[in-house]
C-alpha cells in the first residue's frame, strides 16, 4: 500500500471516530436544541499533516459519510469541507504547522469558515432560516469545542498515521 | 523528480477541487444515491450498538433501584393497565358502531394503521433540520411518509426508510408541514377550518417552535389560556384529533386576511426514547415525505 494511502486511511479511522463521538454529543445536547459543528476538527489535521492528496480524499469521503446522515444534496458537506481544507492547505508552508497553539488556532478558523459556507448554502438553498438565538450559541459551543478538542485530535491523527506506518507531514511530491 | 515551485503547490489544491467539483455535478444521480445508502447503512451499525449500550446502561442504573421502589412501580402500572383495558374495551365498541354508520352511509372506512413501536438511536438537532434515527427500518415494512406518534401526540412523518433504521423528520423542522384544526381554551370540539402548520425556526435552550399560517382572524390567543393545535385527517396522512402543539402567538398576516401564529410543541420531543411508527395498510395511499 502506498504511503498517501496509509496517510488516507489513518486520517478516514480518526476521522469516523470523531464522527461517531460528534454524533453521540448532539444526541445528548438535543435537549437543548444544539448541535455541535466539528468540520475544524475534520479537515486541520487533514490538512496540516498530510499530503495533499491524502489529506484532500480523506476529508471528501468524511463530508459524503455527514452528507448521508443530513437532508442535505449529497455532496454539500464534502464540497464545503474540501474547500476549506484547500483554502488551509495553500497557507500551510507559511505556518509554524508544529506549534500546538497554532494547530487550534488554524481548526478554529477553518472551522468558522466551514460553517458560515455551510449556513451559506443552506439559507439560499432550504426553507429554513435560523435566527441569531439559534446560530449565535451553537458556534459559540462548537468553537468551544474544537478549541477543547483540536490539541487532542491532531495527536489522535498522529498516532494514528504513525499506526499506519504513514509519517505525518511528509508531503510527497 | 522534480520538486514543485511554491506557487504550484499553492494552487494545486484550488485546481483539485475545481476538478471535484466539475466531476462532482457530472456524477449521476442513481451513483449518488447508492454511495449516500452505502454510506449511511455503514455508519448504522455504531449508531444502533450506541443505543443499544444506551439501553443496557438504563437497565443497570434501574437495577440498582430498591426493591420497594420497583413494587410501586409495578402497583402504579397494574392501575394505569387496568385503566387502559377499560378503554380498549370502550374504543372496541365505538369502532363497531363507527365501521355499522360507514356502512349504512356506504362511506369508504377510514385508513388503518400498524402500529410498530421503536427505539430512538440518535437525536440530530440542527439549526436547518430536525430529526431522529430510529431502530426499525425496510425490516419492519416501515415505509416513506409514515406518520410517527408518542404518547404526547405527533412525533413527524418517516423521511427515510433504510434496511434496520428510518429517519425521522420532526414537527419542528421547517420542511414538515401538515393541516391542523384549532380547539379553544374549554372548547370539546375543534374549529372544523383547517389551518395550515409549518415547522419554524428552534432558538438554542427552549422548546421547538413551529408557526401557524392562514389561520381564521377570529382566532385570539389570550395568555393562561391558549389554544391546541390538533391533526386535521385531512391528507390521509395522520388520524384526526392527535395534539400537535399550543398556540402562544397570533397577529395578522401581510394580506390582512387571516392570521399568521406562533406554535408551542411539546418539549418531550427533543428527550424521545421511544415512538410508534403508523404503517399504513395501504401504503401506496400516503402522500410523498418532506
Amino acid at each position: 500500500m502506498s504511503h498517501a494511502s496509509r496517510q488516507t486511511l489513518a486520517l478516514l479511522l480518526g476521522n469516523a471516530l470523531l464522527v461517531f463521538l460528534a454524533a453521540q454529543a448532539d444526541h445528548a445536547l438535543a435537549g437543548w436544541q444544539l448541535r455541535l459543528w466539528l468540520g475544524g476538527l475534520l479537515l486541520a489535521p487533514a490538512a496540516l499533516l498530510a499530503s495533499h492528496r491524502a489529506g484532500a480524499v480523506a476529508v471528501f469521503v468524511t463530508g459524503l459519510a455527514l452528507d448521508a446522515r443530513a437532508p442535505v444534496p449529497f455532496g454539500t458537506h464534502a464540497l464545503v469541507l474540501l474547500a476549506a481544507h484547500a483554502a488551509l492547505f495553500a497557507v500551510r508552508d507559511r505556518l509554524a504547522r508544529d506549534t500546538p497553539a497554532l494547530r487550534v488556532a488554524a481548526a478554529l478558523m477553518a472551522n468558522l469558515v466551514a460553517l458560515a459556507a455551510f449556513g451559506l448554502i443552506m439559507a439560499a438553498a432550504g426553507p429554513a432560516r435560523p435566527g441569531a438565538g439559534r446560530l449565535l450559541p451553537e458556534l459559540l459551543i462548537s468553537q468551544a469545542a474544537v478549541a477543547l478538542c483540536a490539541t487532542w485530535c491532531f495527536a489522535l491523527q498522529e498516532r494514528l498515521c504513525a499506526l499506519f506506518g504513514a509519517r505525518p507531514g511528509l508531503e510527497l511530491p | 523528480m522534480p520538486v514543485p515551485s511554491p506557487s504550484s503547490r499553492q494552487s494545486r489544491p484550488f485546481i483539485t477541487l475545481g476538478v471535484v467539483l466539475v466531476a462532482w455535478l457530472l456524477v449521476p444521480a442513481v451513483v449518488k444515491r447508492f454511495l449516500r445508502a452505502a454510506l449511511f447503512e455503514a455508519q448504522a451499525p455504531a449508531a444502533v450498538t450506541a443505543s443499544r449500550v444506551r439501553d443496557l446502561q438504563e437497565y443497570w442504573a434501574l437495577r440498582t433501584r430498591p426493591a420497594n421502589e420497583l413494587i410501586a412501580a409495578g402497583k402504579d402500572t397494574a392501575r394505569a393497565l387496568a385503566g387502559y383495558e377499560l378503554g380498549v374495551e370502550r374504543l372496541g365498541l365505538l369502532e363497531a358502531e363507527n365501521a355499522r354508520l360507514h356502512a349504512l352511509l356506504s362511506l369508504p372506512p377510514p385508513p388503518g394503521f400498524r402500529q410498530e413501536h421503536a427505539r430512538v438511536v440518535e437525536r440530530d438537532f440542527s439549526a436547518w433540520w430536525q430529526q431522529l434515527v430510529i431502530r426499525k427500518g425496510a425490516d419492519y415494512g416501515i415505509t416513506v411518509g409514515a406518520p410517527v406518534v408518542f404518547a404526547g401526540g405527533v412525533v413527524g412523518r418517516v423521511r427515510e426508510v433504510r434496511a434496520t433504521t428510518s429517519v425521522v423528520a420532526l414537527l419542528s423542522d421547517p420542511s414538515v408541514s401538515l393541516a391542523v384544526v384549532v380547539v379553544g381554551p374549554g372548547d370539546t370540539r375543534p374549529d372544523p377550518r383547517p389551518v395550515k402548520y409549518s415547522g419554524g425556526d428552534n432558538p438554542a435552550f427552549g422548546p421547538a417552535r413551529g408557526t401557524l399560517e392562514f389561520a381564521p382572524a377570529d382566532i385570539t390567543v389570550t395568555p393562561g389560556a391558549l389554544p391546541r393545535l390538533l391533526t386535521s385527517g385531512l391528507g390521509g396522512v395522520f388520524p384526526a384529533g392527535l395534539p400537535v402543539g399550543e398556540v402562544t402567538r397570533m397577529e395578522p398576516s401581510p394580506d390582512g386576511l387571516f392570521q399568521t401564529g406562533e406554535v408551542r410543541l411539546n418539549p418531550a420531543l427533543a428527550t424521545l426514547e421511544e415512538v410508534t411508527v403508523l404503517v399504513p395498510e395501504a401504503p401506496t395511499a400516503l402522500p410523498a415525505a418532506p
